[in-house]
């Protein structure tokens, strides 16, 4: 049988094979797996914001021009940068740069490559999700765990009362009070501004950490009661009674035993805040007045600076997906029994 | 020794004159919402070190309670002990629970009934042993990483080196529950309680599992408690036998004596109701009528006495109470069966079938059909 098989028709049979043996390499498989979504969804996303802009904002013509453009200007412009050519054609010619990594330039100053403006504004976000999901983490997981440990107890009742008053105050309010008490009171950080972390890190984290600590609060209060949910229902597990039988101290059954399996919803959670970070808090950065991609993108539909905003659009995209595989693939982290499904 | 008189494991002579427990008159009532349960009434026994006592009874007769009772592990809130349980002659219910915490690991041990959830998933075996390894015996990492590997080996587990670096599900159930032992013993504990540490394995693996529980408890000297519905098991493992009905202890006696002459007709219903080789396929077996009684309810009289085929008037009126015969046999019944020079045991044709063969020596084939494994390797638990 084999030996009337002609080889063309082994070869895909070979190359499959070797398709599924990268595959099987931890993270890369899984990756590879949804790479396929990926495209889809980037597709979707491109060029629902394509349309979006084109339909939706003004003429670009008019916002590089200003009020008193002439006609014959506004035509002139619109054939330059191809805005006269059907949607569909201007869409597959900006596809098609976008995938050898160039998304045009910027229509309004000050100017520069798409690229370069957010390559200018991404860490600045970076940073500061970084360090709003650091310390939302840190206060959040021992307060969760001590309050899922003793439900009703001290430390669960003030959780309870101050996620339930940091939930429903609204981002800038807080900015406000934090901004007031800490810098204009004590002085302890600058009250805007931003220093690149390249410059200086120390003061850089000390310019960040107002902004970040406004980002954090609400993600505390969250992060928290999740998680503090999924302790309490651990905790009852029989592991648990047969870890303290052995008579082994609370905080280690606690930290070591409970902790992990307890954290699927907070990685999810998290997972979600974090890609909705990177593409930009408007308020915050406007009240701490920092260039990060939210400000960046903010500017940009104000000027219908459409190629920014694509970019933009297609990076937080991007940003989500991957964010989403990633919290994907942490679940066999976390729970060792989902990694031979 | 107490009331074993003829008990089959070797090391039972070495025990010292304190008892290593001593529960008199412990009962344990929950407050719920519904009012008060009381899940143990008025249950005593004597443990001595290297020896085992099987605790029998129906789902629902207070036979895990009794176990956590003892360890004081219940939830305090709702839990009221009266009574005592001594250990090593030191009182254990006045004790607050970070006392009683001491205890646990280097004294009092527990082994649980499913090992398939009684293992921390996220947690490899060889660290949860050096968990407990470092924290009572304060051992480095690197010694306690070590000491595990032994364990795991003192629980004949193969390829123990390997084996400490899996998690949980990669292993079978019947190496987990060795993997439980190994944990429950790391520390050297006096005293061991096996709440139907069987009854989630299947019957070949249970007979391993129970050959290597006796084989440790007499190298360690370790006084065990076998908790099991599974009378095979408690005929071929232990050295008395409590049999428990709705909280109480309704039948105490020497293994040997409770199976040649089951006194309480509970204790008599239940050897009767397992099935055996020579049952007719497809024939009814003979299940006891009836369910336990709802704790929170229970029958004026003797509780037994609804589901009784020999009840009469007192028995619903008057609670037996658990009267000793002199030789260590003690029966809570008005109307006790199988005594000698009372009334015969009619119907017991099934369990004075099963003390003939019990007499042939310890750890015979007298519950071949519930454990599979009939013959007791180790020189009978």
């Amino acid at each position: 049988m084999t030996s009337v098989t002609p080889d063309h028709m082994s070869f895909p049979r070979r190359l499959g094979d070797g398709i599924r043996a990268i595959a099987r390499i931890p993270v890369i498989g899984p990756l590879l797996a949804r790479l396929p979504h990926l495209i889809v969804v980037l597709l979707l996303v491109s060029f629902c914001t394509f349309m979006l802009v084109h339909i939706s904002s003004g003429s670009p013509a008019a916002a590089i021009l200003g009020p008193s453009a002439t006609p014959e200007a506004v035509a002139q412009i619109n054939r330059e940068l191809g805005l006269d050519r059907p949607l569909l054609d201007q869409y597959l010619h900006w596809m098609g740069n976008a995938v050898q990594g160039d998304f045009g330039n910027a229509l309004v100053a000050p100017y520069g490559t798409v690229t370069s403006r957010i390559q200018i504004a991404l860490p600045v976000t970076l940073q500061l999700a970084a360090m709003a999901l650091l310390i939302a983490f840190l206060v959040a997981v021992p307060t969760a765990v001590y309050a899922g440990y003793r439900p009703g107890g001290k430390v669960d009742r003030i959780l309870n009362a101050t996620s339930i008053g940091s939930l429903a105050v609204p981002a800038f309010v807080l900015a406000l009070v934090l901004a007031l008490l800490l810098t204009l009171q004590v002085h302890l950080f600058p009250r805007t501004g931003w220093v690149a972390f390249t410059t200086d890190p120390l003061r850089s984290i000390r310019s960040a950490f107002l902004p970040a600590l406004t980002l954090a609060m609400p993600m505390i209060a969250y992060f928290s009661r999740v998680l503090r949910a999924e302790i309490v229902q651990t905790l009852q597990e029989d592991f648990v009674l047969f870890a303290r039988l052995r008579g082994l101290p609370i905080r280690v059954i606690l930290f070591r035993y409970v902790l992990r399996p307890s954290c699927v919803s907070l990685v999810t959670i998290s997972g979600v805040t974090l890609g909705s970070l990177l593409g930009g808090t408007v308020i915050v950065e406007s009240i701490f007045a920092l260039p990060g991609m939210g400000h960046l993108l903010l500017n940009a539909v104000v000027n219908s600076d459409y190629p920014l905003v694509q970019g933009g659009v297609l990076l937080t995209a991007v940003a989500y997906v991957v964010i989403n595989a990633l919290v994907d693939l942490s679940y066999s982290l976390i729970d060792p029994r989902m990694r031979n499904a | 020794m107490t009331s074993t008189s003829a008990s089959p494991s070797p090391s039972a002579s070495a025990s010292s004159d304190v008892p290593l427990l001593e529960v008199t008159d412990l009962s344990t009532t929950f407050t719920t919402p519904r009012g008060l349960i009381r899940a143990n009434d008025s249950v005593s026994f004597t443990l001595h070190r290297g020896q085992t006592i099987g605790v029998v009874g129906e789902t629902g007769s207070g036979k895990t309670v009794l176990g956590r009772s003892i360890l004081g592990v219940l939830p305090r809130r709702y839990t009221t002990y009266t009574g005592s349980v001594r250990f090593q002659g030191t009182e254990l219910t006045t004790r607050s629970r970070a006392e009683l915490a001491k205890l646990w690991g280097p004294e009092l041990a527990m082994v649980m009934q499913n090992p398939m959830t009684a293992l921390a998933p996220a947690r490899r075996i060889g660290q949860q042993l050096a968990d407990g390894l470092r924290h009572h015996l304060g051992m480095s990492r690197g010694e306690a990483k070590a000491e595990a590997v032994r364990l795991l080996h003192d629980v004949r587990i193969p390829d123990p080196e390997q084996r400490s670096k899996v998690f949980p599900h990669q292993l079978s159930g019947g190496l987990r529950q060795r993997v439980t032992i190994a944990l429950a013993l790391a520390a050297n504990p006096s005293l061991l309680i096996a709440d139907e540490i069987t009854t989630a394995l299947d019957v070949t693996v249970a007979a391993q599992i129970l050959d290597l529980l006796g084989r440790i408890r007499d190298e360690r000297e370790m006084g065990l408690i076998l908790v099991s519905h599974d009378l095979g098991v408690i005929a071929t493992r232990t050295d008395a036998v409590k049999v428990m009905y709705a909280g109480r202890i309704v039948e105490s006696a020497s293994t040997r004596a409770l199976f040649a002459s089951p006194r309480h007709p509970y204790t008599e219903a239940l050897l009767g109701s397992i099935p055996r080789h020579s049952h007719t396929p497809h024939a009814p077996l003979n299940a006891i009528p009836g369910a336990p009684p709802n704790l929170g309810r229970i029958p004026v009289g003797c509780a037994f006495a609804p589901r009784c085929p020999h009840a009469q008037e007192r028995c619903r009126a008057e609670q037996p109470d658990l009267a000793d015969d002199g030789a260590g046999h003690a029966v809570a019944c008005h109307f006790p069966r199988n005594v000698p020079g009372g009334p015969a045991g009619a119907g017991t044709g099934e369990a004075i079938r099963v003390s003939s063969e019990v007499r042939e020596g310890p750890g015979t084939a007298v519950v071949s059909a519930t454990t599979g494994s009939s013959t007791a390797t180790e020189g009978g638990t």
